[in-house]
């Protein structure tokens, strides 16, 4: 168990790996940046030794990441709208070629599939199978890093074949959407909506900092409901999506998380206060776009996480 | 600031000057890093450098952001008062100066923020600096262009990309919803008269620091001067009003006008900028779609705020 003190020491080396290797630079490097020894370096990106405030408004500045908004969400997050990304290079992280094309998924949105991962599979079987990927668990400390729809896929097919994730345990996959932590610095902003619908709009108007896999779009907006549409845009095709189990579960997972964000900052309660009807499915009726209508019955005014 | 230039002896002084500020006692300064009162005198003694846990704990304390703390930049006056009074407090002294300016803009960026980086951004921003409440609460409040331009600069440095500011600019059509600039222009019911009534009224009530003139409006394109007033940047001390960052942002805001009118966005071009050695800025605005949507779909519903698109 961390106390808060050792939980910052943790905080400040993820940080501090992840901002280096998306630098490309060395330890040598980083440590003349911050005019320390690579030794000292070491020991802080361990989480055995750590920054000073001076090193840290230094690395900070260095790396032009804001000291107070990293410290608060422990990731780096500059909350960038994302366009479509090709390679297989980010900083010094290798992306392997499965990965690499097509690029339209943010870490915010992957970290949903990948901490269900951990608490189901455990903390080793999800560190020896990023490693079995060839894919630095740095990589993830980066909330705007990109990676192609494949790797949720994947890590969605391992779920499913050993078992951790079936038809009745979506909405705990989920149960991210609800929890600020998933959000990184967005989530301060749901958390000040005001509603269901309003934090309902600003998710639209951010989705660009989740993915651009799809297109989503308000289709009409009025007292009694939202009615929103996900199209997949054209490069999501070359996806092999289309097999059964995978595509119901992506249909239900979209409507669990859409369910679990109206209650955003509470424990539990998917679903509660919302009425969502699919009035079109992509996945199970090969319609152009899915379309759902979202009746908030209970606008929830101000849940706190607490 | 570079590592080298800081050093833990000036942050301690810092933060003695701080906690005079606040009218603290060592104890309870001492609380608010969570530090025991012996831990803090033994630190300050030796000048040994808190954790940086122990800078955050403060600032759950105070109004200023761990930069502030770092740099040592900070308005005592306005801090002291801050503390004294969350719901009022003072604007930084530099910030008062030549105050022709008005808090909207600022209201302006805070909301961008807000919706697209997170409310914590904005909240950096606001004790960055040192922003008081009845700023916040009053779009019409006077500050000086220094203030705005700082905030430019300083959410481009850590949170807006460079290439984005025209985005944050034609933003100002979603924050400026339900004010006194849209009720003026959304009346409009021709967009070269919505232009006029910007650069020949409107924005002198907004703006006093520059002058805006049209050059010219030829069928779509408006192309619009923009030269710093002379006494101003004087009483400021500065040779520049405003920064790259600000012009930018002045190119996307004046883009905007015609989404008062439900129609698209202006195209917005900066032509001839101070920044790049030229002697006045100029705006070219190409509102061509926004014509030819004035002609063939007058009776379409409005949709200002762009939820539908």
């Amino acid at each position: 168990m961390f106390n808060e003190k050792t939980d910052a020491i943790h905080k400040v080396a993820r940080i501090v790996r992840g901002a280096r290797k998306q630098l490309a630079y060395s330890q040598i490097e980083m440590a003349r940046t911050l005019n320390i020894s690579q030794g000292s370096l070491s020991k802080i990106e361990a989480g055995q030794l750590t920054l000073t405030p001076e090193q840290w408004y230094g690395f900070c500045e260095h790396v032009r990441i804001s000291p107070d908004q990293s410290w608060y969400s422990g990731y780096i997050d500059r909350c960038t709208s994302t366009e479509l990304e090709e390679g297989p290079r980010v900083g010094s992280f290798r992306i392997p070629k499965r990965y690499a094309r097509h690029r339209g998924s943010k870490v915010r949105s992957v970290r949903p599939i990948l901490s269900y991962f951990e608490k189901n599979l455990g903390e080793k079987k999800l560190s020896d199978y990023l490693e079995k990927v060839n894919i630095d668990e740095d990589f993830f400390i980066t909330l705007d890093n990109q990676i192609n729809v494949n790797f949720s896929l994947d890590l969605l097919r391992t779920l499913i074949d050993q078992g951790a994730l079936k038809k009745n345990n979506i909405s705990e996959l989920a149960a991210a959407y609800r929890q600020p932590n998933f959000h990184g610095a967005l989530a301060s902003t749901y958390q000040s909506a005001d509603s269901k619908t309003t934090r309902f709009i600003q998710l639209a108007k951010a989705i660009k900092n989740y993915d651009v896999n799809c297109k989503y779009q308000f289709e009409n907006v009025n007292d009694q409901f939202l009615e929103i549409s996900v199209t997949p845009n054209e490069h999501f095709k070359n996806f092999d999506y289309r097999d059964d189990t995978l595509q119901d579960c992506l249909c239900r997972y979209k409507k669990e998380a859409m369910k679990a964000f109206a209650n955003f900052g509470t424990h539990s309660g998917n679903g509660s206060g919302i009425e969502l009807q699919e009035l079109e499915c992509h996945f199970t009726s090969h319609s152009p776009k899915c379309v759902y209508r979202l009746q908030i019955t209970d606008e929830g005014r101000r849940h706190v996480f607490t | 600031m570079s590592l080298r230039e800081k050093n833990s002896t000036d942050l301690w002084q810092t933060l003695e000057n701080i906690r005079v500020a606040i009218q603290a006692t060592h104890d309870s300064f001492a609380e608010m890093m969570k530090l025991t009162p012996k831990e803090y005198a033994k630190f300050s003694k030796s000048r040994t450098s808190p954790s940086i846990l122990h800078i955050f704990n403060l600032l759950e304390h105070v109004h200023l952001s761990f930069e502030n703390v770092l740099t040592g930049r900070i308005d005592y006056g306005a801090l002291a008062a801050s503390h004294r009074s969350k719901d009022s407090g003072l604007l930084p002294e530099k910030y008062q100066i030549a105050a022709f300016s008005k808090a909207r803009t600022i209201h302006h960026i805070l909301k961008y923020l807000e919706n697209f980086h997170g409310w914590r951004a904005a909240e950096t921003v606001i004790r960055h600096f040192q922003i008081p409440m009845n700023i916040l609460t009053n779009p019409d409040a006077p500050i000086n262009v220094k203030m705005i331009a700082e905030i430019f600069e300083y959410t481009s440095k850590y949170f807006i990309h460079p290439s984005l500011l025209k985005t944050v600019g034609s933003f100002s059509r979603i924050a400026n919803a339900g004010g006194p600039i849209e009720a003026a222009l959304s009346k409009h019911a021709n967009v070269k008269a919505l232009y006029a009534h910007v650069f020949e009224d409107l924005i002198t009530r907004f703006d006093e620091n520059f002058k805006y003139s049209i050059e010219s409006l030829k069928g779509n394109i408006l192309k619009v001067g923009v030269v710093q007033k002379k006494e101003i940047a004087e009483a400021l001390g500065q040779t520049q009003l405003s920064n790259e960052e600000a012009c930018a942002i002045r190119s996307g805001i004046g883009a905007s006008f015609t989404g008062y009118m439900g129609l698209s966005h202006a195209h917005a071009h900066e032509s001839k900028c101070v920044h790049r050695g030229d002697t006045m800025c100029l705006y070219e605005f190409n509102f061509e779609e926004a014509m030819l949507e004035q002609k063939t779909l007058s009776k379409r519903p409005r949709d200002s705020l762009g939820l539908l698109h």
